[in-house]
């Protein structure tokens, strides 16, 4: 059926209709409402303009979806979340977004522990350039200080206790760096700690 | 950006029908929120924030909103409970159009919240974010809103087509199983022998079924260009964009089902007004053409 329609339509035929400018959308909207028309022209072009940039701005998207190519690495990286000496899987039995909040604000901390600061102040300093004086009398309010990456297991251990509903006195997050074997396996090459809060 | 199907003009009762069909779908997705423990109250006063470059959370974040809200419990409590009450409202009510910009208003600010603490910027949310606001339209407008949410679709699917292409990600050797790995190696480290594992081990045994599932979706995604220049596709779209998710959920262990309200931008206005318990009124199209 689909291929039916797609060859039912030549690409000469496309053209044409490209031609007619009384079939656009956007010239239709013009003819009902400009100001509706220019709302959507601003919208229009500043989404092109953003992919274009490849630089996102809320609600112009870019939609990349997993478009960037993969690295092949010889290691991965899994959580072993232990409570009160238990081991919690957070890869199954909880909605997608609450497995979102329990590995992607760890996954953050992992990166933001070693150095014991921000790196979006780097990369903000890249992408900014000679602009960053603009957002630099306010980076108290968009980047994490050392106080808050401290605070962090605490935070987490709190989470962890909603998530589960439990109370749990002491919370160990191990990193464990995996790698798959040809038998279907997955076995773990190395491991350190990451958080032990008591 | 071209049409050749008749216009749709949609009457007071259709334009409610779609209102509250969407706003159910929301206040599901709120009510799995409050399952999920992601509402702003059961966020426990994040600490670690993550606005990236993207102008508008920094501005959120300069004005200290995110903080504001997510800080302080009471407040928390009241946004979140605001979102259900303005939600429901809108269902019950939906041409009360000052519900629907204070959801808009709430909403928002959760979307930041949860995508700034969250620490990673997910595109799950925007159409709960952007589908609102074409019910704020009037109703001679809102066909044109309606079918401009229909492009917003066509793009996003069309956008990551185009990315993959001029990136040539699609001729990437092992991309589809270098995105499976990455995503999905937590799941089967725990959890091996069950019976979704032993589907992943499989198709791991099979790299050749990851990348054609990988290039399949490429190429659903491209098939949504064809949006742009004729609706005779439509219903075809409906039906990839009902598989796309599948296929990021598999593949990736990415769920977009919020991405399924997109989908009923492109269903035929007679299937709207059928549902709707309307019969087509043929003097507003008489008037239209």
């Amino acid at each position: 059926m689909l291929a039916a329609t797609i060859f039912s339509i030549p690409p000469a035929k496309i053209y044409l209709r490209m031609m007619k400018i009384e079939r656009l959308f956007l010239y239709k909207v013009y003819r009902h409402s400009k100001k509706i028309f220019f709302i959507f022209l601003f919208f229009t072009v500043a989404t092109i303009f953003c992919n274009l940039a490849g630089f996102e701005m809320t609600p112009f998207y870019v939609w990349g979806m997993y478009s960037a190519k993969e690295k092949a690495v010889a290691e991965y990286t899994v959580y072993k979340i232990t409570g009160d000496g238990n081991i919690i899987d957070y890869s199954s039995g909880y909605f997608p977004a609450n497995r979102f909040f329990l590995t992607s604000p760890l996954d953050y901390y992992a990166d933001v522990s070693g150095i014991g600061s921000d790196p979006l102040q780097n990369f903000l300093r890249q992408k900014l350039k000679n602009n960053y004086f603009i957002i630099a009398p306010f980076e108290d309010r968009i980047l994490n200080c050392a106080n808050n990456i401290d605070e962090f297991p605490k935070w987490y251990k709190v989470y962890l206790q909603k998530t589960t509903g439990k109370k749990i006195n002491n919370i160990k997050v191990d990193v464990l760096n995996v790698h798959y074997t040809n038998n279907n396996s997955i076995v773990v090459d190395s491991t350190y700690n990451l958080i032990n809060e008591e | 950006m071209k049409n050749n199907a008749s216009e749709d003009i949609f009457d007071q009762r259709e334009i409610d029908f779609l209102c509250r069909i969407v706003f159910s779908f929301i206040l599901i997705d709120l009510i799995f929120a409050a399952f999920s423990n992601t509402l702003i109250h059961q966020l426990q006063v994040p600490v670690l924030k993550y606005p990236y470059v993207d102008p508008t959370y920094l501005l959120m974040h300069i004005l200290k909103i995110p903080q504001a809200v997510s800080s302080n419990l009471l407040v928390a409590w009241f946004w979140d409970v605001s979102l259900f009450l303005t939600c429901i409202g809108v269902i019950l009510f939906p041409a009360k159009k000052w519900l629907i910009v204070f959801f808009i208003f709430f909403y928002f600010v959760y979307y930041i919240i949860f995508n700034s603490y969250g620490t990673h910027h997910t595109h799950s949310l925007v159409a709960f974010l952007i589908t609102p606001f074409v019910f704020l339209f009037s109703k001679k407008s809102f066909s044109f809103a309606w079918q401009g949410l229909r492009y917003f679709l066509l793009f996003a699917y069309s956008a990551a087509f185009l990315w993959k292409f001029f990136r040539f990600s699609w001729l990437h050797v092992h991309q589809g199983i270098l995105i499976l790995k990455r995503n999905l190696t937590a799941y089967l480290f725990y959890n091996p022998g069950t019976f979704l594992s032993k589907i992943y081990w499989w198709v791991l045994d099979h790299p050749l079924l990851i990348e054609v599932i990988f290039f399949g979706g490429f190429v659903m995604e491209g098939l949504f260009l064809i949006g742009f220049f004729t609706r005779k596709c439509d219903k075809v779209l409906f039906v990839l964009s009902l598989l796309l998710p599948v296929g990021f959920w598999f593949l990736s262990d990415a769920v977009f089902y919020e991405m399924l309200v997109l989908s009923l931008t492109l269903l035929p206005s007679e299937t709207i007004k059928k549902f709707s318990g309307h019969r087509p009124n043929t003097s507003l199209y008489a008037s239209w053409n």
